[in-house]
Parts: structure tokens; sequence; C-alpha cells
């Protein structure tokens, strides 16, 4: 898979539009369901995911084919989304009083469902408190459901690595989750 | 792995049932990147193509000719006022024996009379309403909240919604009116005319000038008429000359302040000449497209 994803690399590098319709083809979903778990919104998530693969394009000259594509991608679409928060909040601030994401969600006591409440709060200390790194590699191991060594394929890293990463993202969760478990 | 306690088993657990929105579908979505990136191609081509090629090219064009440049620029500087003026003023000229009926963006009317040049800028009925005449017009001006201010030489007449006639030609200003009320003003003095007063004046306005318009079918020019009370043969002449398009010249200027009183009928030259002929006892010899009195 590695040396797979190298070769297309190459070939994006010097423009082939067919290796790069390849990559996309391989990594798309992924990517997307990786932006969705982070904005809960899959119409903004199917921009992001777009406009992150024309941003590979525009700089495709400059793509490391030794580097993880998965790494890249995620970064590019991490500050995407960081972009679309920081606008997001600029609007907020001129109309506070639109609801709060997720708010209503708890204002309904019949509603409210143990393991739906659990998993929403998981979803903002994810997209919250964890670290690039180990966020990407939480949501591909448990939302993906992609093994160890596929992550550690995919993202260029030890098997080991990835191994730590998640019970890191672990530790952190149960800190920040107390009052849930 | 790590021996996991209850907690993080759990946050394992529920993490991964999740559920999310499934992914659209993907051929959709690489025929719209593929589009974009076309797009971003074609544009890249372009800039690539303008910054090198072109650029280059349009250097050495213009560099022999900055001289022209310069010229151009300050002939653009210093005719800006006129071409501003051309955008933003909308102007009506009449010729010699030409009249015009204008209807104004406030649904008023202007019957401008032969050689006379109305003006008035885009922010008309929308700021003010404001024109500039000269010479001869009758108005016929829409009720609004916005005054009409019309200015001349001699000073300006404002209005809210009336029918008045408007002269400001050289030889005097004049102002009659058919309905409603003018003001008549100017730096120093203002007068209230109503309907069917009239004022001749040249600057100095004084309530003691104002008399009844002495006629019906005022103002006469709108009538095919021409109205002497106790006029100046030169200043006929001048209105006749205006009106036809000709050119009078009097064999002796004593003949200029022979006054002509009457109504007379301008629907054609020859009437208003015989006419003027008869109450003058002088005659009108054409010369070459020259009418001279003698």
């Amino acid at each position: 898979m590695a040396e797979k994803e190298k070769i297309l690399l190459e070939k994006l590098k010097r423009s082939d539009k067919s290796a790069f319709h390849q990559i996309f083809h391989d990594f798309y979903d992924t990517l997307f369901r990786f932006v969705v778990y982070r904005l809960r919104d899959s119409d903004l998530a199917e921009d992001i995911t777009q406009e992150t693969f024309l941003r590979v394009w525009r700089t495709r000259e400059s793509i490391k084919p030794n580097k993880s594509f998965f790494s890249l991608i995620a970064r590019i679409s991490t500050n995407l989304c960081y972009d679309h928060f920081r606008h997001m909040e600029v609007r907020n601030r001129h109309e506070d009083q639109l609801p709060e994401f997720g708010k209503s969600h708890f204002d309904d006591p019949e509603s409210v469902n143990q393991a739906a409440m659990l998993q929403e709060e998981i979803q903002k200390v994810v997209n919250e408190k964890l670290p690039d790194k180990c966020r990407t590699i939480f949501i591909l191991s448990r939302i993906e459901g992609k093994p160890n060594p596929e992550i550690a394929v995919l993202l260029d890293l030890s098997v080991r690595t990835v191994e730590n990463q998640i019970y890191r993202a672990l530790k952190i969760l149960k800190n920040n989750l107390k009052d849930y478990l | 792995m790590k021996k996991l306690d209850n907690k993080e088993k759990l946050i394992w657990d529920t993490s991964a049932q999740m559920k999310l929105p499934y992914p659209p579908d993907k051929k959709e979505v690489w025929l719209r990147l593929a589009q974009q990136i076309d797009i971003l191609d074609l544009d890249n081509v372009q800039n690539k193509q303008s910054f090198s090629t072109k650029m280059n090219t349009l250097l050495t064009l213009f560099k022999p000719r900055i001289n022209y440049a310069i010229g151009l620029a300050l002939t653009l500087f210093l005719t800006m006022p006129i071409i501003y003026d051309f955008f933003t003023i909308q102007s009506f000229q009449t010729q010699m024996s030409e009249r015009q009926i204008i209807k104004l963006p406030d649904g008023s009317t202007i019957s401008l009379n032969s050689a006379s040049l109305i003006k008035y800028d885009q922010n008309f009925n929308i700021e003010d309403r404001i024109i500039s005449l000269e010479g001869e017009a009758y108005f016929d001006i829409k009720k609004s909240n916005i005054p009409f201010i019309i200015e001349t030489e001699y000073g300006q007449i404002s209005v809210l919604g009336t029918s008045f006639n408007v002269r400001a030609r050289d030889d005097g200003f004049e102002v009659g009116v058919n309905n409603g009320i003018v003001e008549v003003s100017n730096q120093s003095s203002t007068v209230k005319l109503k309907k069917g007063q009239f004022i001749k004046t040249l600057s100095n306005y004084n309530s003691k000038d104002i008399t009844d318009i002495g006629y019906n079918n005022y103002p006469d020019w709108l009538n095919q008429k021409l109205y002497c009370d106790q006029t100046p043969l030169s200043k006929v002449c001048n209105e006749i000359e205006r009106t036809f398009n000709i050119k009078i010249i009097f064999s002796d200027s004593s003949l200029k302040d022979i006054t002509v009183t009457g109504i007379i009928n301008a629907h054609d030259l020859e009437t208003v000449l015989s006419t003027i002929s008869l109450l003058t006892q002088h005659q009108f010899k054409l010369d070459g497209g020259t009418y001279t009195i003698i």
C-alpha cells in the first residue's frame, strides 16, 4: 500500500490527473468521515473535503511522496475546519441569539439517551482537547475501525506509536469525561 | 496494547458506535472536483502568459511612448471637469427657430423656446430639483415636496408645483405665472408672484414691479403669438430672429427705439413682418437672406 501510494504521489507531483483520480478514490471516504466527525455537518464536510483535494492539486508540485499522504490531507482539512470555526466565531459574536450547537439535546430530558450523550461528549473532547496527531489516530481507529497496523502504514508511523497515541487519547478522554462516566 | 480499565473500555466501545453520515457519491464529487481543477489550470496558464510574455510585450510597446502617456494623462486631467460634466450633467439646447418639449424625471414638462439651454445633474429629483436656464422656457411643474429651483443669470425661481414662463435673455428677465405661486430671488431681494402676475426686471426685485399678465394665452411664444406692450422694436426683432432663424438689421439705429404694441400672429414669418410694417410704418427689405428695416 505504501509503495503504491508513493508511486501515485510521484505521478501526481508531475500533474498526472489519472493518478490524482486514483488517490481521490482511495482517500475520499476516509477523509470525509474524518471531517464530518469534526464538523457534524455533512454538507459542510463535503465542501471541506473537496476543498482539501483541490488544495492538494494546487500545491501538487511541493508534495513529498515519502511522507504520509493522509497526514497531509488530515492537516489541510483540519486547517480548513479551523478557518471555518474562526469564521463562525466572528459571525456568532454578532448573532448571540443563535443556539449553541448541541444544546437542544440537553434541554429535553425525555430524549436524553445515555449512550448518545456520551458519544456526543466524546466527540466534543476529541475535537477540542486532543492534539492533532492523537486525534487523527483516534478517529481512524475508532470511527473508521481501521486496525492499528493499517493506521501505521497510512500515517507512516510505527505500530507502537499508534498504540501509544490511542492510549493517550483514551486517558485524555477519561479525564475530561469524569462527569459522564 | 495496554490493559484498559472499565471507563476506558466504555469510551473505547462507545466511540466506535458513533453513527456518521454516509459519504456522498464519489463519482459526482470527482466530476465537480475535476471541473474545478480544469478552471484552476486554465487560470494558471493565462496568468503565467500574462506575467511572462504579455508583460514583456506590453513594456516594450509602451516604453518609447512614455511621452505620449504623460501627454495623455495631462490631457485627461485637464479635461476631467468636462468629462465629468458629460457623464453627470443632462442638457438640452435649442437652436434658432427650434423648439423642444422636455419631460423631466419628476414628471414636469419644459417647453424650451428657440436658442435656449437647460441643464440639470444626475441628482435631479433625488436630492433636489435644480435646473439652470439660459433663454426662455415655459415650465409645468409636478407637485412635490422637493422645491423646484430654476437658476438663471438674473436670480433664481423656486416653486413647489405650478406652471409659469421664464425669460432670461440678454435683453431682460421676465417671469409670468399661470398657476400657483412662484418665488423669485437673488442675493438681495425676493418677490412672490401669484397666478396671473408678471414681473420684468433686471436685478432688484420689488413688489411694485409686479403687474398683471395683460392677455390670455400667456406665454405668447407657446401660442404662436408675439405680445408687444410698448416693446422696443429691437427686442421684437430679436424675438423674430430667434423664432424664425433669420437676420434683421436696422438701416438706422434710431429705428431700434420705436415701440410696438399689440398681439401679433406669429404663425409664419410673412404675417409677422407685414403686421410689424403696418404698426411701425417701416418696410422690410430682403437682401441675400438678410432683412433690413428701412
